[in-house]
């Protein structure tokens, strides 16, 4: 992170009432990360309409 | 041990049934096992000694006048202590809850009164079933019944360990991402995950609501069969749980299983895998084939994502239902507790959404694909040797992410898919420690799963295998 986004990334937990040590701020932007880079792949083939309620129809589908 | 000690679930209500056993008698064995096992193991929160020898003689005098109240009928049992009983407090494992009464009775726990189960304790378990190794830094760490220095697995972690002590006939546990499969395989005891939605979770204390799920551990497949035909299926207090038929899971026991198309993964759950685990779970195979199934391999769509996608869900719902404590009473939580609670106040929105817009389409990859072609898919929970709780206490330190991750990695695809799972236990790894396979079924097929892991155990005797008392 660069440290203006540093600052700003922290004063948003800190308005969630998180204080987040120093300390664990490189590994939790590494875990961030990692995650969103993942989602952006898989995504990326994701139709627009799609919404997270389909799931369960899916679910319940094809358990009949 | 004695005999009493040694049924499974399923032997002991038939016998008390049929009047050869008391439900007096196996509750003070019971109860005496498990003050022993809990001095060893610091598996109970707490067991309610005075009450559960009253319930127990209750129910001889049932029985006595002909009146079974069900199929668990003077069975004893303890539960991880998140499942709400009214008017009493559950630790969750926390610091937090534990003076806090229980506004109303869990419908799992209704399910089972009703079906005669007598509850005589609860059972240790992570914090806020919120990590996968069995430490719990408020109440001391479980420790597992084959050798006291290593992990149980979490986070229904006393479910898993007792039960394998035999200081338990069988637990309910909860599996958000591995936390019944994963005390399952590190005890050596059976565990299923259902269905999302199969089990209502009205009264059991929420992590996250995308992708918790409610279930039994239990000595035997059987006994998770007879649990889950007990408290499976739809609950009005439960807007989530499923009103698919509950099928006669004991029934469905008795199927045969020749002519099963097994899969067996060519990627992803066998990469980077221990050579002793892998010959086990593999071995599994071999036990499966003899019995007339045929095994396939199968290539798997690109699953890391799936976790990523499960790892993030877990970590924005826990620390949306956490967020007061967290701003009120931060010094509560254990250092790795909050700092993934952290996390979680720190994935985005769209980042939240994605992960959940993306889970339908990851089910449609994997019904379309994998499934087409077999029945179940076989795997393994775990791809490593189990670690020492000294060598896998990272607490919130810079290893934490790396070391939870591992051990999830297995699991948490199957919470993300919403699919049921069975855990079987298939024989040890050094220095004596059990180890299990996965069954990763099609929705709402939890018959099958059992079918199959039951004809396992019939063919097999790891499940009858008690540690050192």
């Amino acid at each position: 992170m660069t440290g203006t986004s540093d600052a700003l990334f922290r004063e948003l937990l800190a308005r969630q009432g998180v204080a987040l040590a120093p300390e664990r701020l490189e590994a939790l932007a590494r875990t961030l990360a990692a995650q969103l880079e993942a989602e952006r792949a898989a995504t990326r083939a994701l139709a627009f309409e799609v919404e997270p309620a389909s799931f369960t129809r899916v679910l319940e589908g094809a358990g009949r | 041990m004695s005999a009493l000690l040694s049924f499974s679930a399923a032997e002991l209500a038939r016998r008390i049934r049929a009047r050869q056993v008391s439900a007096a008698e196996a509750m003070q064995e019971t109860l005496a096992a498990a003050k022993r096992a809990h001095e060893r193991l610091n598996c109970f929160v707490r067991i309610d000694e005075d009450s559960a020898l009253a319930a127990a003689r209750v129910a001889d005098a049932e029985i006595a006048r002909g009146l079974v109240r069900g199929p668990l009928a003077g069975v004893p049992m303890a539960h991880k202590d998140m499942y709400y009983r009214e008017g009493v407090p559950s630790s969750c494992g926390s610091r937090i809850t534990r003076e806090r009464p229980a506004p109303a009775t869990a419908t799992a726990l209704k399910r089972l009164d009703g079906a005669g189960a007598l509850q005589f304790g609860v059972l240790n378990m992570t914090e806020f079933a919120y990590g996968p190794t069995g430490h719990n830094y408020h109440l001391g760490h479980c420790r597992n019944a084959w050798n006291p220095g290593y992990i149980t697995g979490g986070s229904s972690s006393g479910s898993g360990t007792s039960v394998a002590a035999r200081a338990n006939f069988a637990a309910l546990g909860s599996d958000t991402g591995g936390s019944i499969r994963l005390p399952a395989h590190f005890c050596g005891v059976a565990g299923i995950k259902p269905t999302y939605g199969r089990v209502s979770r009205a009264g059991a204390m929420p992590l996250s609501f995308s992708l918790d799920t409610l279930g039994p551990l239990a000595r035997t497949v059987e006994d998770c069969a007879l649990l889950l035909g007990v408290i499976a299926g739809r609950d009005a207090a439960d807007p989530t749980s499923s009103g698919q038929p509950v099928p006669d899971y004991l029934a469905a026991l008795a199927r045969p299983v020749k002519g099963l198309r097994i899969g067996v993964p060519t990627s992803y759950f066998y990469d980077g895998a221990d050579a002793g685990i892998e010959s086990l779970v593999r071995a599994s195979l071999e036990v499966l084939r003899s019995l007339g199934c045929e095994t396939v391999e199968i290539d798997l769509p690109e699953i890391e994502p799936w976790n990523q996608a499960a790892t993030a869900i877990i970590a924005a719902e826990a620390a949306a239902l956490h967020a007061n404590w967290l701003r009120e009473r931060p010094q509560d939580y254990s250092d790795q507790v909050r700092a993934r609670l952290e996390l979680g106040a720190a994935v985005g929105a769209t980042q939240y959404i994605n992960a959940l817009r993306l889970r339908s389409h990851a089910l449609q990859t994997w019904l379309g694909g994998v499934m087409q072609h077999v029945d179940v898919v076989h795997a393994p929970c775990v791809a490593f040797a189990t670690p020492t709780i000294a060598e896998s206490d990272v607490g919130g330190g810079p290893k934490m992410g790396q070391v939870l991750a591992q051990v999830t990695r297995l699991m948490r695809p199957v919470n993300y898919l919403g699919l049921p799972s069975l855990a079987v236990p298939c024989g040890f790894q050094p220095p004596g420690l059990p180890c299990a396979f996965q069954l990763i079924g099609r929705p709402f097929d939890e018959a099958l799963l059992l079918r199959l892991g039951h004809a396992y155990q019939r063919a097999t005797d790891w499940h009858l295998r008690a540690p050192p008392q």
